[in-house]
C-alpha cells in the first residue's frame, strides 16, 4: 500500500470526513510532510471505493456547494490494520537491529587498533 | 463564479463526465479551499494534479480490473465492423469494374468478386457461421489473398498492372497488415454475432446501406463525368468519422474505436502524404476540420438548439 493511501485510510478510520478534512488530516498525521493535492485525493478516493475499501457516507451542502463525507468500510479497517500491523513489525525489526548495532565507527577503531598491533 | 473557479471547472474537463457530475462541484470547493487569497489562476502544479488524476481515473476504467467484460464486448463489435468497413469500402470499385467497357464481361466478373467476396464472406461467417470458419477464413485471406489479389489483376490486365513499388517488401508488409489485424480480432473474439447485436442489427444495415448508396452515387457521378471532385476524397473519412462519433458514446463503442484505431491509422497514415503531395495541404486542413466537426455532432447527437425543446425543454436538476 503506497503512502497517501495509507495516510488516507488513517485519516477515514477516526471517523467520516469530507475531501478538505482528509487533506488536513493527512498533513497532521504525516507533520505536514505530505500535502495531498485534489487530483490525487479524488483519484485514491476513487479507487478505494471500487476496491470496497471506503464508501460515501453523508452529504451537506456548505456555502451553496456539495460537501461530500467518506467512511471507512469494514473491508477497509482490516486491510488499514494489516498494513498497521505490517509495518509495526518492520519498524520493530529496525529498532531491535539498531539497538543492536555497535556505536558509530567503534569497530572501525578497533580494526585499525589491532592491525597496528 | 470567479476566474479561479472558471478555470478550475475547465480543467475538470480531464475527468470521466459522471465522475465530473459525482465530484465536480466537491473538487471545486476543495481547489478554491486550498487557494491563496486574491489567487486568480490555478498553479502549475495544482494543473499537473488535477490533469493527472484524471487521467489516472479515466486509464483505471480503461484497463482496470472491471473493465474486462467490456472489452469482450469491444472485440465482439470491432470483429464485425472492421471487415464491414472493407465490405462498404470495397463495394464501389467492385461495381466500377463491372462497368468497365475495356475489359472482357468474364474478367470484369472475375475481378469484382475477388473485390467483394472475400470481405462478404468474412462478414457472413463472422455474423452467421461458427466463430472459428471466421477466423480461419480471415486468416487465410490474410496470409494469400494479397497474392491471390496481385495475381489476378496480372492475369488479367498483363505485367505492367502493377509498379516495381507494388512488390516491395515495404509495400506488401502494408497491403497485409489490414486483413492480418482482422483475423487477429476475428481469432479473439469469443462471439462477433453478439457484437453485431451489440450495436443494434439493424444499426448495422441502416449505416452499410447508407455508406454503400452515398459511395455509390460519388463514384457514379465520378465515373461518368471524371471530375476529380473533393466530395470523392472526403466521403469516407466523414462517413468514417460520424460512425466513430456515434460509436465513442458508449465504453463499449469507445473500447472497439480503440481495437480498430491501428487499421484507421494503417489506412490513412498510408494515404497523407500523397493526399498532401497532390493537393497540399490547405485542402487537408479543411478536411482534417470537417472530420473533427463530423466526429463532434455525431458523438453528442446532433442538437442545433441545445437538447431540450420549448415543449420539453431541459431539466435543470
Amino acid at each position: 500500500m503506497q503512502e497517501p493511501t495509507f495516510l488516507i485510510l488513517t485519516a477515514l478510520a477516526a471517523g467520516p470526513q469530507h475531501g478538505y478534512g482528509v487533506i488536513s488530516d493527512v498533513a497532521e498525521i504525516s507533520g505536514g510532510r505530505v500535502r495531498l493535492r485534489a487530483g490525487t485525493l479524488y483519484a485514491a478516493l476513487d479507487r478505494l471505493r471500487s476496491e470496497g475499501l471506503i464508501a460515501d457516507d453523508r452529504e451537506e451542502v456548505v456555502d451553496g456547494r456539495v460537501r461530500r463525507y467518506y467512511r471507512l468500510t469494514d473491508a477497509g479497517g482490516s486491510r488499514l490494520a494489516a498494513e498497521a500491523e505490517r509495518l509495526r513489525r518492520h519498524a520493530e525489526a529496525a529498532s531491535a537491529r539498531l539497538r543492536a548495532r555497535p556505536a558509530h565507527g567503534t569497530l572501525f577503531r578497533r580494526g585499525l587498533a589491532g592491525g597496528a598491533a | 463564479m470567479s476566474d479561479l473557479e472558471e478555470r478550475y471547472r475547465r480543467l475538470l474537463a480531464w475527468y470521466p463526465a459522471d465522475h465530473r457530475a459525482r465530484h465536480g462541484e466537491e473538487m471545486i470547493g476543495v481547489l478554491l479551499a486550498g487557494a491563496r487569497p486574491g489567487q486568480r489562476r490555478p498553479g502549475p502544479r495544482d494543473v499537473l494534479d488535477v490533469v493527472r488524476g484524471g487521467l489516472l481515473i479515466r486509464t483505471r476504467r480503461l484497463l482496470g480490473p472491471g473493465s474486462a467484460p467490456l472489452w469482450r464486448d469491444a472485440v465482439n463489435v470491432a470483429a464485425v465492423t472492421a471487415p464491414l468497413y472493407f465490405l462498404v469500402v470495397h463495394a464501389g470499385p467492385a461495381a466500377l469494374v463491372l462497368a468497365n467497357d475495356g475489359m472482357h464481361p468474364a474478367h470484369r466478373l472475375a475481378v469484382s468478386a475477388l473485390t467483394l467476396a472475400p470481405d462478404a464472406l468474412t462478414v457472413g461467417l463472422a455474423l452467421r457461421g461458427p466463430r472459428r470458419a471466421a477466423a480461419a477464413w480471415a486468416w487465410l485471406w490474410a496470409l494469400f489473398g494479397l497474392a491471390v489479389h496481385t495475381a489476378a489483376i496480372t492475369a488479367v490486365l498483363g505485367e505492367g498492372a502493377f509498379t516495381a513499388e507494388w512488390f516491395s517488401p515495404a509495400n506488401l508488409a502494408l497491403q497485409s497488415a489490414p486483413p492480418v489485424i482482422i483475423a487477429l480480432l476475428l481469432t479473439f473474439a469469443p462471439d462477433p454475432a453478439a457484437g453485431a447485436d451489440l450495436v443494434g442489427r439493424r444499426t448495422l444495415l441502416r449505416w452499410t446501406a447508407a455508406a454503400t448508396g452515398a459511395l455509390a452515387v460519388v463514384n457514379a457521378v465520378w465515373f461518368a463525368f471524371m471530375l476529380d471532385f473533393f466530395v470523392e476524397q472526403l466521403l469516407v473519412p466523414a462517413l468514417l468519422a460520424m460512425a466513430c462519433g456515434a460509436g465513442s458514446r458508449t465504453p463499449v463503442g469507445r473500447r472497439a474505436l480503440l481495437l480498430q484505431l491501428p487499421l484507421m491509422a494503417l489506412l490513412y497514415g498510408q494515404q497523407l502524404p500523397r493526399h498532401l503531395e497532390a493537393r497540399g495541404w490547405f485542402p487537408l486542413l479543411v478536411e482534417v476540420l470537417l472530420v473533427a466537426v463530423l466526429f463532434t455532432v455525431a458523438r453528442r447527437g446532433f442538437r442545433p438548439y441545445g437538447s431540450g425543446t420549448v415543449s420539453s425543454p431541459d431539466r435543470l436538476a
